[in-house]
């Protein structure tokens, strides 16, 4: 790792003052803690995590981490937002950082959505940075703000490296707090290639075919795949395929 | 001019989307000749599945791809961990919050040559100093990349000399480097200075959509 630390960002001592705390708060596992330290030395209105695609735990809702007041968190859940909150929606397709000054104000659902966030104290200004991790899991880490304008946008400038640092830092602290070890199947080539064509539809058979080996072949590279992703039968490996990403056509 | 595609959005731009395909084709297939998968005449490889950032320098009718680039964060799937690992030693692998890897840098062979007095050709300077740009916009340090030898000399001129972490090693008909280029105002005006640009090469429209994704 020793190239990543060859040139540090504008405002290093904050940033290395805040992740020595952190790293401090973060062996006792609280990670609401470390949210508050952050949110304390930046002079950040609220911060807030939710970790997606982590296996079980994030099967019905992301994993959430935030500073914000549980009246807006209920309110929330209530009102089902969830499916209506842009940031939800946008972040996960981007890598850019996503200003929610920038979503569209037109639709009252999400000026709605907004005007009661305000309300309910969450701030006026919003950053949320998408980080996408080892296993195909990702994360949204939102900050908000109480600024004009004017100051927003060179408050941006400044820290938006921080900010970067810091979503990584929790993403991690995260996966380790849940203890989620993203499962490494370490499928071979061929084998994502024959779980790939039983994703499609085909018989053993027929993918013997389509890849030129025999139907032995086939039966051999199934059975180390059940193995491999601790699956009950082919039907089973194909579902956690789908959802730890692994089914892309062969190249 | 250059335009910012979010992957996830590639359906609403097919036409500059194929032109971006074809030209890596015709670049690192038959120019280079690494060993890339080429279908229909477009290079398509995985990582075009991992809703990367493109960049795309088009003509000022905004219709014609001159140029492209592909980036993706390091923490995710990228090429250096999941193709050229080999390049690096397993303890050196690049992770950063602030290191995001450009792949698939091409420039339409015909616009090359650069304008009289100046280091690089346009659309060149253009796709760099916009990866610059974004990587300000996105707080970044570093961009790294797989260089080939004459792309590192192409920085070099410009005075922005790639940090070279690995030895030299052949892919294809070229030499290759892992270097990371620094993302700063500094490295931004020198590109600028060595391709004559004035200014922002993002197109601000653009830059608020694909920032709200």
């Amino acid at each position: 790792m020793n190239i990543i630390k060859l040139r540090t960002g504008a405002t290093e001592d904050k940033l290395s003052e805040v992740l020595d705390r952190v790293e401090k708060i973060r062996r006792n596992g609280d990670l609401l803690a470390v949210l508050k330290e952050s949110q304390e030395k930046y002079g950040v209105k609220h911060i807030s995590y939710a970790g997606f695609n982590m296996g079980d735990l994030t099967l019905v809702e992301p994993i959430s981490v935030w500073t914000y007041k549980p009246e807006w968190i209920d309110h929330y859940r209530q009102k089902g937002y969830l499916n209506v909150d842009p940031v939800v929606k946008a972040v996960p397709k981007s890598i850019l950082p996503v200003d929610w000054n920038q979503f569209d104000m037109k639709d009252p659902h999400i000026r709605r959505f907004f005007a009661e966030a305000r309300e309910a104290g969450v701030g006026n200004q919003g950053l949320s940075i998408p980080v996408r991790g080892r296993s195909g899991e990702f994360s949204i880490f939102s900050l908000t703000f109480e600024e004009s304008e004017k100051d927003w946008q060179e408050y941006k400038r400044q820290f938006m490296r921080d900010f970067q640092v810091l979503a990584v830092f929790f993403h991690q602290s995260a996966l380790q707090a849940f203890a989620i070890e993203p499962p490494n199947f370490n499928l071979s080539t061929r084998e994502l290639e024959v779980l790939y064509w039983a994703a499609c539809g085909k018989t053993s058979e027929e993918t013997a075919v389509i890849l030129g080996i025999t139907k032995r072949g086939v039966r051999f590279h199934c059975a180390n795949i059940l193995t491999k992703m601790n699956a009950m039968n082919i039907a089973h490996a194909v579902a956690k395929g789908i959802y730890y990403n692994l089914l892309n056509p062969p190249r | 001019m250059i335009l910012l595609i979010n992957g996830s959005e590639k359906e609403r731009y097919p036409h500059l989307m194929s032109g971006m395909h074809r030209l890596r084709a015709e670049i690192f297939h038959s120019r280079l000749g690494w060993d890339v998968s080429v279908e229909n005449g477009l290079e398509i490889d995985q990582f075009d599945d991992e809703n990367p950032l493109y960049l795309l320098a088009v003509d000022p009718t905004g219709t014609r791809v001159r140029g492209t680039v592909r980036l993706l964060p390091t923490t995710g799937p990228n090429m250096l961990r999941d193709v050229f690992h080999h390049l690096v030693p397993e303890d050196e692998m690049i992770e950063s919050a602030t290191i995001w890897e450009c792949s698939r840098f091409a420039v339409d062979p015909s616009i090359e040559a650069p304008k009289d007095g100046y280091l690089i050709s346009e659309a060149t300077g253009e796709l760099m100093a916009a990866v610059i740009e974004v990587g300000l916009l996105a707080g970044l340090t570093e961009v790294m990349g797989v260089f080939d030898a004459r792309f590192v000399r192409i920085l070099r001129a410009a005075g922005t000399p790639p940090l070279l972490v690995s030895k030299p090693q052949r892919i294809g008909s070229c030499l290759t480097y892992v270097g990371l280029f620094e993302v700063s105002e500094q490295s931004l005006h020198s590109i600028q200075a060595a391709c004559g640009l004035k200014g922002s090469v993002l197109e601000s429209n653009n830059v608020s959509r694909v920032f709200a994704a």
